[in-house]
C-alpha cells in the first residue's frame, strides 16, 4: 500500500515517513500544497496524510482539488487549529478523517491503515480469501491454518490481492501501489516477487491461488472457483 | 450607603425648587397687596368713623360756651374703642374695653399708627378737630380744640387676608403638582436616549457583536460625542482582544506543531526494538525537537516579558550602549556570517546610548542582525549603521536578500507571521524575532520600520531615543550614513 504525506514541516513528516515505511507502507513526502497535489492527483495512493497549513497552497485547496478531479483516495487531515467549524468543513469537503497535533503516532498508524481497509472495502483488520487468512495488525499470513513466512514485499504484494479478489491487477498498478519514488524498481522484480510468493503460498499442493493473465497482468481467485 | 446622583431626581427637584420658590414670592406678594389694600380700607373707614364722631361733638348750650358729645344716632361698634377731650382734657366721651390702657395710646402723636392693647392689635387714629361754639356772635364764638382718637379692632384683617389669598395659594400648590408630574415625564422622555445607550452598551461583549450607536443617541447633541467615545474605545479594545486572541491561536498552533514534532520523534523511536546507534541518533533528534520547542516558548516569554513587562520598575533609567551591542552581537554571530559567505560592515560611531536594557538591547541588534544574515544572499554584505538626529539614534540594519513582498511589509513585525511560505520554520526562526524587537523598540519610545531596498533586500531602521544622560552631540544633523 502507497501513501502519501503532504506536510511542510520537514521533522515530523521525516518522522511520519520513517513510522509508516517501519509499518510496511509505502510512502511519498510532498513538502508543499503544490508539489503534494501534483502527487495525489496521479490516483495511485491509497491514502493521502495532508497538513492543513501548507506553504504554495492550503490543504484545505488540495483536498477540494483532490475530489473536484474525482480522486475518490482516502484523505486524512492533521491539523493544529482549533475550532469545530473547520473540523466539520473538512469532513464535508471530502475529508475521510482528522486528527489534531499533536497527535499519537500509534493512532494515525491505525487510522491510516483502517481507511486503507475501507478504501478497499474491507471492514476488519482480519481478511480472507478462501483458505488464505491475513492479519494486517500482525503481519501475518497463514494457509489452511498454516502460517507462511513471507518477505515484506510479498507480504504487501499478497495484502494487495487480498484487497481486490476477482480483478484483474496490472504490473504497472502493483508498481505505482506498492512502491514509492525513493525505492529502484523494475517490472521484473515484481515478476520475480511473484513467483516466489506463488511457491510459498502453493507449497502444500494446494490450488494455485494468483493466475497469471498474459499481457494483462495477475489475478487472485476466490474460493467458488477453487472449489 | 452609597451616595447615588440621579440626574433625572436632580433634575426635577431643581425646577420644583425654583417653582416653589417663585410660587412662594407670588403669594407673598398677593398676601402683602391683599393686606395693604385692606389695610388702606380700614383706615379710610377709620377717618370716617372718627370724623362721624367728632362731628357729634356739639355744642352743650350751657353758661360756658362748652362742648359735648351727642351719642344719639352715633353706632359705634361693640370692639371700636374711643376717646375724646376738649382743651381742657374733659373727657367728652369715651368708649371701649380698657381704658386704662390707653396711657400708650395718649402719649403717641397725631395720625394712624398699629398698636397693642390688652392683647388685640388695634389701628388707632389720633386727631385734633376744632369746634367753635356760638360762631355767630360778634367775638367770633368759643373755639373749642378737641383732640380724639378712635381705635379699630386689626386681628381680623389678617385673617381676611388670608382668606382672600386662599384660593390663589391652593391653585398654586395644584399648578406646582401637576408640573411635576409633567416634568417627571418629560425629564424621563428626554432622557430616554440616555437609557437606550446604556441598554446598547449593556450588549456589548467581545465574543460576538459591536456596539451600535442608537440612532436616538446620535441625534442628540450632548450624548454624540459620548456615543462616539464609548464606540471609538471599544473598537480599539476589540482590536487588541483580536490581536490577542490571534497571537494566542498562533502560539498555541506553533506549540501544538512543536510538540507533535518532538511526540512522533519519540514514539517513531518506541515503535520495535533499535540497536544502539539508531537509539543513539533518534536521541539526538527528540533532543533538537526539544530544543526547538524550547526556543519557540522562550521566544513568547521575552516577548510577552517586553510587550507587557513591569513598567514602573525605572528607579533605575536603563540604559546601554547601542554601539557596544552591535559589537557583541556581530562577534556572536561571526560563524553565521563565515559560513554562509556574508561579510558585516559597520560604520564607525563613537557611542549611542539608549533607554533600553542592555540584555534587550543585546536581543534588539542579535536578532537584527541574524534576520539579516539568515535572509542575506551568500557573498553579499550586510550593512549596519548608527547615525544620530535631535536626540534620537537611528539604526539601520541592510541586507542584499530577497527582501520582503510588498504585502507582507504590512505584517513583518506581526508575531508568528509567515507571510511567505517559503520563510517558513526551515530558516530556523520562531516567527517572533521581529515582533520582540518592535515591541522593545515601542517601549523605549521609539519605533522600528522595514523597507526594502532597491536592488534587493530589505532594510530595517530602528528610532530610539537617546538617553537624556548622555549629552546630545553633534544633534541637529545626521551622520552620514554608512554602507554604499
Amino acid at each position: 500500500m502507497r501513501v502519501l504525506v503532504i506536510e511542510d514541516e520537514e521533522r515530523l513528516a521525516a518522522n511520519l515517513v520513517a513510522a509508516l515505511r517501519e509499518v510496511g507502507l509505502a510512502v511519498d513526502h510532498a513538502p508543499d500544497g503544490i508539489i503534494g497535489e501534483q502527487f495525489a492527483q496521479q490516483g495511485v495512493y491509497d491514502v493521502v496524510v495532508l497538513d492543513l497549513m501548507l506553504p504554495g497552497k492550503s490543504g484545505m485547496a488540495v483536498l477540494r482539488g483532490l475530489r473536484q478531479a474525482k480522486i475518490t483516495t482516502p484523505v486524512l487531515i492533521l491539523t493544529a487549529r482549533e475550532g469545530k467549524e473547520s473540523i466539520v468543513e473538512l469532513l464535508n469537503t471530502g475529508a475521510d478523517d482528522y486528527l489534531s497535533k499533536p497527535f499519537d503516532l500509534g493512532e494515525l498508524l491505525a487510522r491510516i491503515k483502517a481507511l486503507i481497509r475501507r478504501g478497499k472495502g474491507a471492514a476488519h483488520p482480519v481478511m480472507s480469501i478462501a483458505d488464505v487468512e491475513m492479519n494486517t495488525l500482525e503481519q501475518t499470513v497463514s494457509r489452511a491454518g498454516k502460517a507462511l513466512d513471507l518477505s515484506p514485499t510479498e507480504y504487501r504484494i499478497l495484502e494487495y490481492f487480498m484487497h481486490r479478489p476477482r480483478i484483474v491487477i496490472s504490473k504497472r498498478e502493483l508498481l505505482e501501489h506498492l512502491y514509492d519514488y525513493d525505492w529502484e524498481h523494475h517490472s521484473n522484480v515484481i515478476e520475480a516477487h511473484i513467483s516466489n510468493l506463488r511457491r510459498k503460498l502453493d507449497a502444500n499442493g494446494a490450488e494455485p491461488l494468483i493466475e497469471t493473465l498474459r499481457h494483462r497482468g495477475y489475478r487472485m481467485r476466490e474460493e467458488r472457483e477453487i472449489q | 450607603m452609597t451616595t447615588r446622583h440621579s440626574l433625572t431626581r436632580r433634575l426635577i427637584a431643581t425646577v420644583l425648587l425654583v417653582e416653589l420658590a417663585a410660587a412662594a414670592i407670588l403669594v407673598g406678594a398677593a398676601v402683602l397687596h391683599e393686606r395693604h389694600i385692606r389695610m388702606a380700607a380700614l383706615d379710610v373707614m377709620l377717618r370716617g368713623r372718627a370724623d362721624t364722631l367728632l362731628g357729634a361733638v356739639q355744642d352743650s348750650e350751657d353758661e360756658a360756651d362748652d362742648v359735648m358729645l351727642d351719642k344719639t344716632g352715633l353706632n359705634i361698634p361693640r370692639n371700636d374703642f374711643f376717646r375724646i377731650t376738649d382743651e381742657k382734657d374733659r373727657v367728652l366721651g369715651e368708649s371701649g374695653p380698657e381704658t386704662s390702657h390707653l396711657a400708650a395710646v395718649l402719649s403717641s402723636g397725631d395720625g394712624i399708627s398699629t398698636m397693642k392693647l390688652a392683647g388685640h392689635r388695634y389701628r388707632v387714629i389720633r386727631f385734633r378737630g376744632v369746634r367753635v361754639v356760638d360762631p355767630g356772635r360778634k367775638d367770633g364764638g368759643v373755639v373749642h380744640t378737641i383732640s380724639a382718637f378712635y381705635g379699630l379692632r386689626v386681628d381680623h384683617v389678617w385673617h381676611e387676608v388670608f382668606e382672600a389669598v386662599r384660593f390663589s395659594i391652593i391653585a398654586t400648590l395644584g399648578l406646582l403638582g401637576i408640573t411635576a408630574l409633567i416634568m417627571v415625564w418629560l425629564v424621563r422622555r428626554s432622557l430616554a436616549p440616555l437609557h437606550e445607550l446604556a441598554s446598547q452598551a449593556e450588549l456589548v461583549s467581545f465574543r460576538e457583536g459591536s456596539f451600535k450607536t442608537p440612532e436616538s443617541a446620535r441625534q442628540t447633541a450632548e450624548l454624540k460625542p459620548l456615543a462616539a467615545a464609548i464606540e471609538s474605545a471599544l473598537a480599539r479594545l476589540q482590536l487588541s482582544f483580536e490581536q490577542q486572541r490571534r497571537l494566542t491561536s498562533d502560539a498555541a498552533h506553533e506549540m501544538k506543531t512543536d510538540l507533535a514534532i518532538a511526540k512522533s520523534s519519540i514514539q517513531l523511536l518506541a515503535m520495535r526494538t533499535r540497536t544502539v546507534a539508531e537509539y543513539q541518533r533518534g536521541l539526538e533528534l527528540c533532543l533538537d525537537d526539544y530544543a526547538r520547542l524550547e526556543k519557540t516558548v522562550q521566544q513568547m516569554l521575552t516577548l510577552a516579558r517586553v510587550e507587557h513587562g513591569d513598567r514602573i520598575d525605572r528607579s533605575t533609567p536603563a540604559s546601554c550602549d547601542l554601539c557596544a551591542c552591535v559589537e557583541v552581537t556581530i562577534r556572536q554571530s561571526h560563524q553565521l556570517a563565515e559560513l554562509r559567505q556574508i561579510k558585516v560592515h559597520v560604520g564607525q560611531a563613537e557611542e549611542a546610548t539608549v533607554p533600553i536594557e542592555e540584555r534587550d538591547g543585546l536581543l534588539l541588534c542579535s536578532n537584527l542582525l541574524l534576520n539579516a544574515l539568515q535572509h542575506s544572499l551568500p557573498q553579499t554584505t550586510v550593512e549596519i549603521g548608527i547615525g544620530y538626529t535631535e536626540g534620537d539614534v537611528i539604526l539601520t540594519v541592510r541586507d542584499r536578500g530577497e527582501g520582503f513582498a510588498e504585502k507582507d511589509l504590512a505584517h513583518a513585525f506581526e508575531p508568528f507571521y509567515r507571510g511567505d511560505p517559503s520563510r517558513n520554520r526551515k530558516s530556523g526562526g520562531t516567527g517572533l524575532g521581529l515582533a520582540i524587537c518592535k515591541a522593545i523598540c515601542e517601549r523605549a519610545g521609539g519605533d522600528i520600520r522595514i523597507a526594502n531596498r532597491c536592488g534587493g533586500g530589505a532594510e530595517v531602521t530602528v528610532r530610539l531615543p537617546r538617553s537624556a544622560s548622555v549629552p546630545a552631540q553633534d544633534s541637529g544633523h545626521l551622520k552620514p550614513a554608512v554602507g554604499d
